[in-house]
This record gives structure tokens, C-alpha cells and sequence, in this order.
């Protein structure tokens, strides 16, 4: 019990710490425990290293949202959604309001989450295996289907483009290159260096910001239902995820969410409820959806009683993130004029590049160089960041046909 | 204006970077390691020769445990192998080191056969 424990405020700390930090992400960290797992072993039992993990995941999904916010700088493609609408409040000063509505996202979803769990359960059990052969073509489906989603013809050619190109990266980082963890550097590249070099070449001032309780918990319930469904439904397909799934929940949207405000609460509602779905899948289909979990399952064999531990810490960390998430946006909200933004952002820039090339070498630079041009299309064409998830879809895609 | 030049520079070095990575992924040769030295290689592409010490085929799945003079390791080849493999042979290897269930492995990529 101490050592589930320990491991659990562990993982709180070490999921402020990947939050915070741009760059790095949860799969990084992830990677380390799997690099020490025999030295890990031998002072925590397996379910321990599962609480550290799980409680730095949701924890890492509140905290991300605050460099997501205040500094435009997104870790992972999830995140990178919440830059606008998120970056543009912090413009108007209202930098703490966009943070406050991607927890009450996150508590929402959560809570719906939970309650469709049991459902979820039940289609994944009976539905899963039937699925099957299906499965390669939902993703093609869902992957031509946000390409779609652009409705202009020039930005639909964008969006095609930025999918060939980093699917073919994809194919050669993961499945012909001899590089080291290299999903670090083709991430890094694609969603957190672009956006840094963005972030840098923008003239943007950052004014005082307010503190003010004007937003409320009330009146996002059909958000965070969408946000629970299409979390649930991407948990479920290889390559695609939390991204995907605010993009398809704010398809199914009808109502123009023009302040971005709804967007918000959904992307920090799927980004959270997306840690318990993928769980449940790993327990219930043995399917591993994200890094976290597949490193995971290569040492935990999860049963009933291991599943509701970590789902018992999932809650209590969701508690923790809350406060913790709130009280450090605060903090930074008050001091953002005082921040040497530029400065920050180019001290990360070169940490990014320190780290790729310390984990996976020259190949993991070359990597990270041609993805932070991929990721830098993306933006300037005036499409979504999602289509470069096509360095996930293809690598999975190939394996399968 | 300079958004159009920013993005003609990101698909320029794009296009230019993923030819690099092409033409590495077709020359670079993965490194020859030994079957004790692939704990230290995780998540990375490497090649091994070794005797096969046992071989089971499972639909287009091959399951087989290699052995060198430092140690044995497990492989997993998604597909056929262009000619039958059986035990005793000798094949080169190349593929992805990772842990599964806390054990090593190789997910070949590529298989040869060299005593077939």
C-alpha cells in the first residue's frame, strides 16, 4: 500500500514535470522506466510502476495545457490543438480562463467517462475481435475523412500533402532507420519544434492577464459527452487518439463555437478521459493505444484487482491535477509580462535539440530536422496539425497490409 | 508574404530531408551485434547472425530462438521466409530490439537464411 503510495506521488510529480517541460513528453519518461526496468523492479512491485505511470499521465494532461497556453509551445499533437483558441485568450488576457476550461473539461469528461465505462466495456468485448479486418480501413476512413474536413480545395491539397510526407517519415524513422526512441525526435519535430519556431517568429505582446471567476462548471455537459464518446471511439484504433478524437467531436458539433471556448473544454476533456479509455483497453483487449501503456503492458499482467488500482489512482490523481494545475497557472498567470517569453521559448528550442540529439543521435536529428519542416506546413497553410499524425497511420497501416 | 516564403521553405526541407532519410535508410547498414550486446539497443534497428535453436511457424507467423556463443534471444518474423527455415540453420537478422513481457526480442524485418 506505501509503495502504490509513493509510486502514485511520484507520478504526480514526474506528470507536472513532463507537463510543464514542452518537449517532453510521457512516452519519454515511459521509455526511461522501460531503459532501468530491472533496477525499478527491484524496489517496486509491477503495480506500483503501473500507479507511477498512470498518475503521471493525468496528471500530465491538466499540466500540459499550462506551456500549451501561456508559452503556444504543445508537447504532442494533442495539445498543439489548444494553441489557438487557448494562445488567443491569453492575447485578450483572459491566459488563466482558457486553463480553467480545459480542466473543467477534464473533470467533466471524466465524470462522463466513468459512467459510460461499463458500456464501453461491453461494446469493446463484444465488438473488438469483429472488428478485425475493418480496423485498417476505419483508420484510412477516419484519416480521408479529416482531410475532408478542410472543405477547401487548396487547403484539402495542404492537408494531403502534410499526410504523405509524414507518413513517409513516419515509415522511415520507425520501421528502416537505426534510431533510438524514435518517436521522441519525430514528435518533437512535428508538433513541439514548429511551434516553438512559430511562437518565435510571431510579434505577439502578452498583456496582464486576469484572474477572474468568470467561468463556470455548469453549461458544458453536451461538450464533455462528446468529448467521452469520440475519446472512447479513438482509444480503441491503433495511430489515431486524442487529437483525432477533438476533431471529430467538434465535427459532430453543430452549434459555432466561435470564442473557441467549447473547444476547450473538449480538448482538455478528451486529452484526460482518453488515460482511463486506453486503460480499460489494454485490461479488457490486451491492446496497447499509446507509449505509456505499451511500456505497461511489457511488465504488468493486469487483472480485475490490478485494473481498479489503477483506476482508483486515475480518480485521486485527477483530484491532485485539479488543484495543482490551477494553483501553477495561477502562479505563472500573474508573472507572464514579467516572463522573457522569447527567451524561454529559444532556451527550449535548444534543450529539444540537446535531448534528440543525446537519445537518438545524428539519424534523430535528421529525423527531428525534416519533421519540424513537416510540422511547419501545417500552420502556415492554414490547415490542422492533425494530418501529420499520417507519421503514425502509415507505420501502422504497413503493418497490416 | 512571409508566411508564403516560410511555407515554401518548410516543404523545400521537407522534401529534401525525407531524400536524406531515404537514401540513409537504403545504405545504412544497421550495426552487426552480438546477441549479448542487444540489451543496451532497445527500440533500435540492429542485425545478428546466428543459429536458429528452435523454429515454430504459426499461420504467416515464425517464432524462432536464436543463439550465438554469448546468449540466445527470442524473434518474431511477421511473413513467409523465401525458403523453409528449420533448426540448426544459420541466418542473418535484421530487425527491431524490444521488450516484450519484460524479455528481449527481435521483430524481423529482414530474414536470410544462410545455410538453406
Amino acid at each position: 500500500m506505501l509503495e502504490l503510495l509513493a509510486a502514485l506521488f511520484l507520478g504526480v510529480g514526474a506528470g507536472v514535470f513532463t507537463g510543464l517541460a514542452p518537449g517532453i513528453h510521457t512516452n519519454t519518461v515511459a521509455a526511461g522506466v522501460l531503459a532501468f526496468l530491472p533496477i525499478l523492479t527491484a524496489w517496486f512491485p509491477p503495480l506500483a510502476l503501473g500507479v507511477f505511470l498512470v498518475s503521471m499521465v493525468v496528471v500530465h494532461s491538466f499540466v500540459d495545457f499550462i506551456p500549451s497556453i501561456f508559452l503556444g509551445a504543445p508537447d504532442e499533437a494533442e495539445t498543439a490543438l489548444s494553441v489557438l483558441p487557448g494562445h488567443r485568450m491569453l492575447l485578450e488576457g483572459r491566459g488563466y480562463d482558457a486553463l480553467k476550461l480545459t480542466v473543467i473539461g477534464g473533470i467533466g469528461a471524466s465524470l462522463v467517462g466513468l459512467a459510460i465505462l461499463p458500456l464501453f466495456g461491453f461494446a469493446i468485448l463484444h465488438g473488438y475481435e469483429k472488428l478485425g479486418i475493418i480496423i485498417p480501413l476505419l483508420i484510412l476512413a477516419f484519416s480521408i475523412f479529416f482531410i475532408l474536413l478542410e472543405k477547401e480545395l487548396k487547403k484539402i491539397i495542404w492537408a494531403v500533402i502534410v499526410f504523405l510526407l509524414s507518413g513517409v517519415l513516419g515509415i522511415l524513422a520507425l520501421n528502416h532507420l537505426p534510431i533510438r526512441e524514435p518517436l521522441f525526435p519525430l514528435f518533437t519535430g512535428l508538433f513541439a519544434i514548429s511551434t516553438l519556431i512559430i511562437s518565435m517568429l510571431g510579434k505577439n505582446k502578452i498583456v496582464e492577464q486576469q484572474i477572474s471567476g468568470t467561468i463556470e462548471f455548469k453549461g458544458h455537459w453536451f461538450s464533455h459527452i462528446k468529448s467521452s464518446l469520440s475519446a472512447a471511439l479513438m482509444s480503441v484504433l491503433p495511430a489515431l487518439g486524442a487529437a483525432q478524437a477533438t476533431v471529430l467531436a467538434q465535427a459532430v458539433s453543430k452549434k459555432k463555437d466561435s470564442s473557441g471556448e467549447d473547444f476547450l473544454v473538449m480538448v482538455g476533456g478528451i486529452n484526460t478521459v482518453s488515460a482511463i479509455f486506453v486503460l480499460a483497453t489494454l485490461f479488457l483487449i490486451g491492446r496497447a493505444r499509446t507509449g505509456v501503456i505499451a511500456v505497461m503492458k511489457q511488465f504488468l499482467e493486469l487483472d480485475l484487482t490490478g485494473f481498479l488500482i489503477l483506476l482508483v489512482a486515475s480518480l485521486v490523481t485527477i483530484c491532485l491535477a485539479v488543484i495543482i494545475t490551477l494553483q501553477l497557472g495561477k502562479f505563472i498567470a500573474k508573472r507572464i509580462t514579467k516572463i522573457k517569453y522569447r527567451k524561454i521559448t529559444f532556451a527550449v528550442l535548444v534543450i529539444l535539440i540537446i535531448l534528440v540529439g543525446a537519445l537518438s543521435g545524428l539519424y534523430g536529428l535528421l529525423v527531428a530536422s525534416t519533421a519540424t519542416a513537416i510540422g511547419l506546413i501545417a500552420p502556415q497553410a492554414g490547415i490542422k496539425r492533425i494530418h501529420a499524425m499520417g507519421a503514425m497511420v502509415f507505420p501502422v497501416l504497413s503493418y497490416f497490409f | 508574404m512571409q508566411e508564403h516564403r516560410l511555407l515554401a521553405i518548410a516543404l523545400i526541407w521537407s522534401v529534401a530531408g525525407l531524400m536524406i532519410l531515404l537514401l540513409l535508410a537504403i545504405y545504412a547498414e544497421p550495426q552487426q551485434l552480438q546477441i549479448a550486446g542487444l540489451e543496451t539497443e532497445i527500440g533500435k534497428i540492429v542485425a545478428v547472425t546466428a543459429e536458429v535453436e528452435s523454429v515454430s511457424y504459426k499461420e504467416d507467423t515464425v517464432f524462432m530462438t536464436l543463439s550465438d556463443n554469448t546468449g540466445k534471444i527470442k524473434t518474431v518474423f511477421f511473413g513467409n521466409p523465401s525458403s523453409e527455415i528449420i533448426r540448426g540453420d544459420s541466418v542473418a537478422v535484421k530487425g527491431k530490439i524490444q521488450l516484450y513481457r519484460g524479455n528481449l526480442e527481435i521483430v524481423i524485418q529482414e530474414l536470410r537464411c544462410l545455410s538453406c
